[in-house]
């Protein structure tokens, strides 16, 4: 733990910040949305401007990586809280997502900066796989409503879960910490392709196939072998053309491809989607003060996200969202740790975001099989944000540029509790965006007297 | 881990381009669905409505009274709908300015397209309607030379906004001459008689003798209504066409080579023994059924199947083409129900000798038998074959199939579960007529 806290900084920052921010962004949402374009900018500025203040006091080792990737997520987080806000979900789903978001802190907290994983730690988040999937394949219900017959969520106390979404990171968390260590390869592969199994079993397509992806970059990268990976993902074709000959569920929904229009089988979310995105027309979307108009559609705030964005913005809003997207896997795979855990930890991330941001939007406008997957950072849901929180602490925890000063400054506070650490850091922070500060505008200035 | 790592920051780099690439694919795909949106979504999105009207200009949907419920749930008037004017033909009808990228802001100053038919105008499909009495059934008319289509009436029929609150388990959202099959009765008796003339014309010129019963290998006897006691006697095809004499028929059949009369039935249009022929699948862009029966051999279900009963079941959008083209010479004009979509498209069916034939023996049979003293069939139709089909449950459904060569008319009509009292088909024909163009 104490050598943990010091990487803690910048990433817990970004956390709070976001848990302020909709705290605030709640506080305008009236229940009626009328006149919300004008406040719906405001938030949004006021967001993109705190997280870009953030990324500048983040400038410290001088890490154009991190400061990308930190800007590619404030944008995300800012269009994220923007949809949630004009499709009216934000205010009754506050507590929850706060609830989420700290707990993704904790996960967080727990998971950062782990560079040696023992092996202690390994088996027990395996054990966490395996009793996930458990859990899910013998207590998971589908959601009320009858929309799906796909048994996902668990239900404790009025709050849903879904176990798929914390196995994934649990599964990166183990095939990262397998790097040169055999034992704990066969683990994590074994767990991966079963999970996969259980998941598809239960109707979790979509989850399914991400892990899939996620084993497939684990085999290519622990095995150090493309041909391996390659047989897999062919294997896997096979298996798919098999599935959707013997599978009512899997060929239903694959039948249903490229027909959305018609509305097959009564299925109306994405034929109401696609109309609504042409209805507003490509280059004005439907305009903020009709976003409450998609709230109709089944699922719109999480599993069309990000075709909601694009109903209700047009398709400008596209270019930023995905390139925001593309930045983050590019800056996140493009690492080179000297740990291999984080660099492990960097690939199997850009992965799970490229599957995730690819099946969530192409299955929302019908380009590919609907799957009903979260779009990170963009959609509502308790599980898939404090799972993302838990993803995103790990990379930052990898890319942190204040690695090794950190790491120096810990052995030298050994002793001290973690409120005062805490309490340190900030003032650190405080302190390098005080000097930075005063260092712009010195330059500033300097420019001014030289001319 | 080195190697690994080039390699992946390729892979990478591809799912990167994936993604940039799903901005084009996307905004393909989207503007693939602005060609699927039917014009009902247009109208229920923007409160505005396209137009279809009949041949004479006036309106039958889109306009202050929908008339969808009285041509038959053509027009189309509500989701459950699908086989109908406004869905098949929603490229036509919809707004001409609209594109993806304006959206609905496009729609505001644009004109929406109307789309003429071919139907008969509402005042006179309304007296068709009341001809039937408030019996279930449904009417087919159209022009064999031209294919324009002058009624695909079909009853009972409902709009769908009304439907909502009445039972729709009789199929009154459905139009029955497009997606409905009738066991054919006696009707089959003229697609028999062009099996027999297809095959070799002199079969057509024996006469037979009806004792009432005709015995088979089977076990099934052919048995006749005729109303007399001990059958009709011996007589020609001209009368048993005009009697339509089972035992005739089924004597007629076994003269007939079984493998040339099921290539003649796929070249009718039916699908025969489950192996379909040539046969008419669409009405312009609207989907139809297809006629379908079984002849595998002599024996009695084989026999009842060309008599009429058995296993026939035909549409009647076929039979008014079979019946056509006797007058038009074994050609039929196929059928369309927009105007213009017409462009004197014909299907051969039968040989223009065969055609000159039957309708030579046809026409005789109806002068003898069904004008005033038999059917009371106005003179205005040169040929006509009555049907009488039993229904599993006892009830028996009424058809006629018949030809007006001045009208340049083919028609088809079937009254369903007919008693005493109600309208016959001849009576509903006789209305029809006057009101052809």
């Amino acid at each position: 733990m104490k050598k943990t806290l010091p990487r803690l900084g910048a990433p817990l920052l970004t956390i709070l910040f976001s848990i302020l921010l909709m705290t605030y962004v709640s506080s305008l949402a009236d229940p009626d949305l009328g006149d919300s374009a004008f406040r719906l900018y405001r938030t949004a500025m006021l967001l993109t401007s705190f997280m870009a203040l953030l990324a500048f006091l983040m400038d410290m080792g001088k890490g154009i990586r991190l400061q990308s990737m930190i800007l590619s997520l404030s944008v995300l987080s800012s269009c994220g809280c923007t949809i949630q806000f004009l499709l009216g979900n934000i205010r009754d789903h506050l507590v929850y997502q706060v609830l989420f978001m700290a707990a993704a802190a904790l996960v967080f907290l727990f998971l950062a900066g782990k560079c040696a994983v023992s092996d202690r730690l390994f088996y027990l988040a395996a054990a966490g796989v395996v009793l996930l999937l458990a859990l899910n394949y013998f207590l998971g219900q589908a959601p009320p409503g009858g929309f799906t017959t796909a048994r996902l969520w668990l239900f404790v106390g009025g709050v849903s879960i879904q176990p798929g979404e914390m196995v994934k990171i649990l599964l990166i968390f183990l095939g990262a910490a397998s790097y040169r260590k055999w034992q704990r390869c066969a683990v994590s592969f074994a767990l991966c392709l079963s999970s996969c199994l259980i998941l598809l079993k239960l109707s979790d397509m979509g989850n399914a196939a991400v892990i899939f992806l996620i084993l497939v970059v684990q085999v290519f990268y622990l095995l150090d072998s493309w041909k391996l990976a390659l047989l897999l993902v062919t294997g896997a074709f096979t298996a798919f053309a098999w599935l959707i000959r013997h599978s009512a569920y899997a060929s239903a929904r694959l039948s249903n491809w490229g027909h959305a229009m018609e509305r097959p089988g009564g299925v109306h979310q994405q034929a109401d989607l696609l109309e609504a995105i042409l209805f507003g027309g490509l280059i004005n979307g439907v305009g903020a003060d009709h976003a409450g108009s998609l709230k109709s559609i089944y699922a719109i705030d999480s599993d069309m996200a990000l075709g909601a964005l694009l109903a209700v913005f047009g398709a400008g809003i596209l270019f930023i969202v995905l390139g925001a997207y593309v930045i983050l896997i590019w800056q996140a795979a493009g690492n080179h740790s000297v740990y291999p855990f984080s660099h492990l930890v960097l690939v199997q991330a850009s992965m799970l975001i490229f599957a995730q941001v690819f099946l969530n939007f192409g299955g929302s406008i019908d380009l590919i099989p609907f799957t009903g997957i979260t779009a990170p950072l963009l959609s509502l849901g308790g599980s898939s944000m404090v799972c993302f929180g838990a993803l995103t602490g790990m990379c930052f925890a990898a890319e942190c540029p204040i690695l090794k000063s950190a790491d120096s400054l810990a052995r030298e506070t050994e002793n001290v509790d973690i409120l005062s650490n805490l309490l340190k850091f900030g003032s650190r922070y405080l302190k390098a965006a005080a000097y930075r500060l005063k260092e712009v505008i010195c330059t500033v200035l300097k420019k001014d007297t030289e001319n | 881990m080195h190697r690994s790592e080039k390699r992946y920051r390729k892979l990478i780099l591809a799912l990167a381009l994936v993604l940039l690439v799903m901005l084009p694919a996307s905004l393909i795909r989207i503007s693939l669905a602005a060609s699927q949106i039917s014009a009902r979504t247009f109208t229920e999105r923007t409160g505005r409505s396209s137009v279809i009207t009949d041949r004479k200009g006036g309106v039958l949907s889109g306009g202050e009274t929908d008339f969808d419920s009285v041509v038959g749930n053509l027009t189309g008037n509500g989701w459950s709908a699908d086989n109908t004017i406004s869905r098949r033909y929603a490229g036509k009808l919809k707004p001409s300015g609209f594109n993806a990228l304006t959206g609905e802001a496009g729609l505001s100053d644009r004109s929406w397209k109307s789309l003429e038919t071919t139907l008969l105008p509402v005042q006179d499909q309304v007296t068709l309607k009341d001809a039937f009495r408030g019996k279930r059934g449904c009417l087919f008319s159209y022009n064999y030379k031209t294919g324009e289509v002058y009624t695909l009436l079909s009853l009972p029929s409902a709009s769908f906004l009304a439907a909502g609150e009445e039972n729709t388990d009789d199929g009154r959202l459905l139009n029955r001459c497009l997606d409905a099959s009738y066991i054919s009765g006696s009707t089959m008796k003229v697609v028999t008689t062009i099996c027999a003339l297809e095959q070799d014309p002199s079969l057509a010129e024996a006469s037979y003798d009806c004792g009432g019963r005709f015995e088979t290998e089977g076990g099934m006897d052919v048995t006749c209504l005729g109303d007399k006691e001990g059958g009709h006697g011996t007589h020609d095809l001209v009368g048993a066409l005009g009697v339509s004499c089972n035992v005739y028929f089924a004597q007629l059949i076994r003269t007939l080579n079984v493998d040339q009369a099921a290539q003649t039935l796929r070249q009718l249009g039916f699908t025969v023994n489950g192996i379909s022929g040539s046969s008419l699948k669409n009405v312009g862009e609207l989907d139809k059924t297809v006629s379908s029966t079984s002849f595998i051999d002599y024996k009695a279900g084989s026999l009842w199947s060309l008599i009429g009963q058995g296993s026939t079941q035909v549409n009647v959008i076929d039979m008014a083409m079979i019946a056509g083209a006797a007058a038009g010479g074994g050609e039929a004009a196929l059928p369309c129900v927009i105007a213009g979509e017409a462009k004197g498209k014909t299907k051969t069916l039968y040989s223009p000798e065969t055609a000159s034939l039957l309708s030579g023996y046809w026409s005789k049979a109806t002068e003898q038998y069904y004008r005033d003293g038999g059917k009371g069939l106005t003179s205005l139709i040169d040929m006509a074959k009555t049907g009488t089909a039993e229904q599993g449950d006892g009830t028996v459904n009424r058809l006629l199939m018949g030809v007006s060569r001045e009208k340049q008319t083919a028609f088809m009509i079937v009254v369903e579960n007919w008693q005493e009292g109600d309208p016959m088909p001849a009576d509903i024909a006789n209305t029809l007529m006057p009101l052809l163009p």
